[in-house]
């Protein structure tokens, strides 16, 4: 497939967050402040990118050829567990800057259901190499503009007055991705498969 | 604690799903339907309670700056596990219908805050006593989601069918955003009880009283 | 350097104990996997074709997968007691939200579509997901082996009426049946 398909496809489409329900806990969880929400997305699209790029070839040249692709849930969680302590440890020594506005989300990410799954539906579905990098830059992409969107959102409403007591906060939130979810929901069927 | 106490704790006062709003994907991705609710709540409560017995019985000899990657290697071994056996002995259905959220067990924060607050800590039965009340609390929640699903896009519950009419299903609560408007709405009623507490209280729970 | 050495030598030694049990589970399980998954195919072959009690794969060179880029998967021979009775053609057609795995049965003796079933499927719950009910499967069953059109009311015979809302998935049913029905006349009643 056209790998500029694959990159709608993953970032709108099938946005992984609002569609699949990946990566709810930061959804929820950083979608306070736009600023912060730009901070984890970025460092989400950093890691996912880079982490299907090493588990996409290590199941395919190495558990694959052993048969032990049922091996799969252990290494790929290892692997991404050490890639977060690599890239934190990188940043802190080389980009002192980078890691001063990303380096606090990073050790929240190692249990980022979005990343883990990403990986787990690039081997699952019959993707090459290319398609599955790709595949997971969109997904990225997708994950920081729903967290950024959301964010606008609740900067918003939180601070309004009009709103009732009992929408602020969770029930809000849920209510406006839901209405973001709708709104993709108009993307369906444009990528023909 | 008495091993009712912790059960309780999981279920009701520290409910995974209604208080402490945790593990959401699972519950917004699969409560298609009341049976998918219950079989993912189960097979988490299964892999809880192991992984939570195992960390128990290891608690004494796990050097301190490892433990996290060893609770990873750990929760992955047993999920890797179940996988394994749902794929050989339960309906081909339920395992479509559960997909990639069994392995997503792994990254379960429930799963880990369990482990770090209180297998780490405690003896073997209280620990697998709280993990199984957690994974139950967490299970009524999926069915709970499930059961309203169900009910509002597919006019069935548990599969039996209560509104055969297809005109008065509303399909959207089966997609995505059904997903989040009904867990909005139950949290908006649970807050909107918290406030009224004292009143519902006096007048014995009665709307109308 | 002990320091190091002891929490790395601990770490190495759960994730080898936690593999071996993962590999002895793996093969417990592996049989029962297998027959898992041939039941369940099975059991939907034997759903279209109800007389057949033998199912055999054809090689994929004489099945003629390999010379175009069609939908087609694999094709079973369907024997009942040693002789012929038909054949199941699996394919998997690009839907409204990804690829459709089915299965289209053709019976020998009546010369028809004796059903379809689907495996898998990601449409549109509600929708196009309606595919994968009886009733949807009862518009093909006994339909001439000539290529069926989608139509959105009231079908005549080499017509299917399309689910509500749904045409991308009926159309692309329908052009599997289609295609399992030219595999029938160019590989089987041509030769």
């Amino acid at each position: 497939m056209n790998p500029f398909m694959v990159l709608i496809g993953a970032a709108l489409v099938n946005n992984y967050v609002l569609t699949q329900f990946l990566g709810m806990c930061p959804f929820f969880g950083v979608s306070n402040k736009t600023e912060t929400a730009l901070g984890m997305g970025f460092a989400v699209l950093f890691v996912m990118t880079l982490a299907s790029a090493i588990t996409h070839p290590f199941y395919h040249y190495i558990l694959v050829p052993l048969n032990a692709g049922y091996l799969q849930t252990v290494v790929f969680i290892l692997i991404i567990a050490s890639l977060v302590q690599f890239v934190e440890m990188f940043l802190k020594k080389s980009f002192r800057a980078l890691y001063a506005s990303l380096g606090i989300f990073l050790p929240m990410i190692t249990t980022n259901c979005a990343i883990f799954g990403v990986t787990l539906i690039n081997v699952k579905d019959p993707h090459s190499f290319t398609e599955a990098v790709v595949n997971s830059a969109g997904a990225g992409i997708g994950f920081l503009l729903a967290l950024l969107l959301l964010a606008g959102v609740r900067e918003k409403s939180d601070n309004n007055p009009d709103i009732p007591e009992i929408f602020k906060g969770f029930p809000l939130a849920l209510f406006s991705a839901g209405l973001m979810s709708i709104a993709l929901m108009g993307f369906q069927g444009l990528i023909k498969f | 604690m008495s091993y009712y106490k912790l059960l309780k704790k999981g279920i009701v006062d520290e409910n995974p799903i209604f208080i402490q709003l945790v593990a959401l994907c699972p519950l917004l991705a699969v409560t298609t339907s009341a049976i998918n609710g219950i079989s993912m709540g189960l097979s988490t409560a299964a892999v809880m309670v192991c992984a939570s017995a195992a960390i128990s019985v290891l608690r004494k000899v796990i050097p301190n700056e490892i433990r996290i990657a060893v609770f990873v290697i750990i929760v992955a071994g047993f999920v890797t596990i179940l996988e394994l056996l749902m794929e050989a002995y339960a309906p081909p259905a339920i395992n479509e219908a559960l997909g990639i959220f069994i392995p997503l067990i792994v990254v379960n924060c429930m799963v880990f805050s369990r482990l770090e607050a209180f297998a780490s800590k405690n003896g073997v039965l209280p620990s697998a006593a709280d993990a199984l009340g957690m994974g139950l609390g967490f299970t009524l929640g999926l069915m709970t989601l499930g059961v309203i699903r169900e009910f509002l896009g597919n006019g069935s519950v548990f599969g039996f069918e209560l509104l055969a009419d297809p005109s008065a299903h509303v399909l959207i609560m089966l997609m995505a955003p059904g997903a989040f408007f009904t867990l909005g709405v139950i949290i908006m009623v649970m807050k909107f009880y918290r406030a009224h507490r004292a009143y519902f209280r006096a007048t014995k729970g009665g709307l109308s009283g | 350097m002990k320091h190091v050495i002891k929490p790395a030598s601990y770490l190495f030694f759960v994730a080898a104990v936690t593999t071996a049990l993962l590999v002895l589970t793996h093969a417990v399980t592996l049989e029962p996997i297998a027959n898992q998954h041939k039941k369940a195919r099975e059991k939907m072959m034997r759903e279209i074709l109800t007389r057949a009690d033998a199912f055999q794969e054809i090689p994929a060179e004489k099945a003629g997968k390999a010379e175009k880029s069609g939908s087609l998967d694999r094709v079973f021979e369907a024997f009942n007691g040693g002789e012929t009775i038909g054949w199941i053609v699996e394919l998997s057609p690009g839907g409204y939200g990804g690829a459709i795995n089915m299965m289209v049965g053709i019976s020998k003796e009546d010369d028809a579509v004796a059903g379809i079933r689907v495996l898998r499927h990601s449409e549109t719950p509600g929708l196009g997901a309606l595919a994968a009910t009886e009733r949807f499967y009862s518009k093909y069953e006994g339909r001439k082996l000539v290529p069926l059109k989608v139509v959105r009311s009231r079908p005549h015979d080499d017509e299917i009426d399309a689910i509500t809302s749904a045409t991308i998935t009926t159309q692309a049913v329908t052009d599997a049946v289609n295609e399992a029905i030219k595999w029938y006349a160019e590989r089987v009643s041509g030769e």
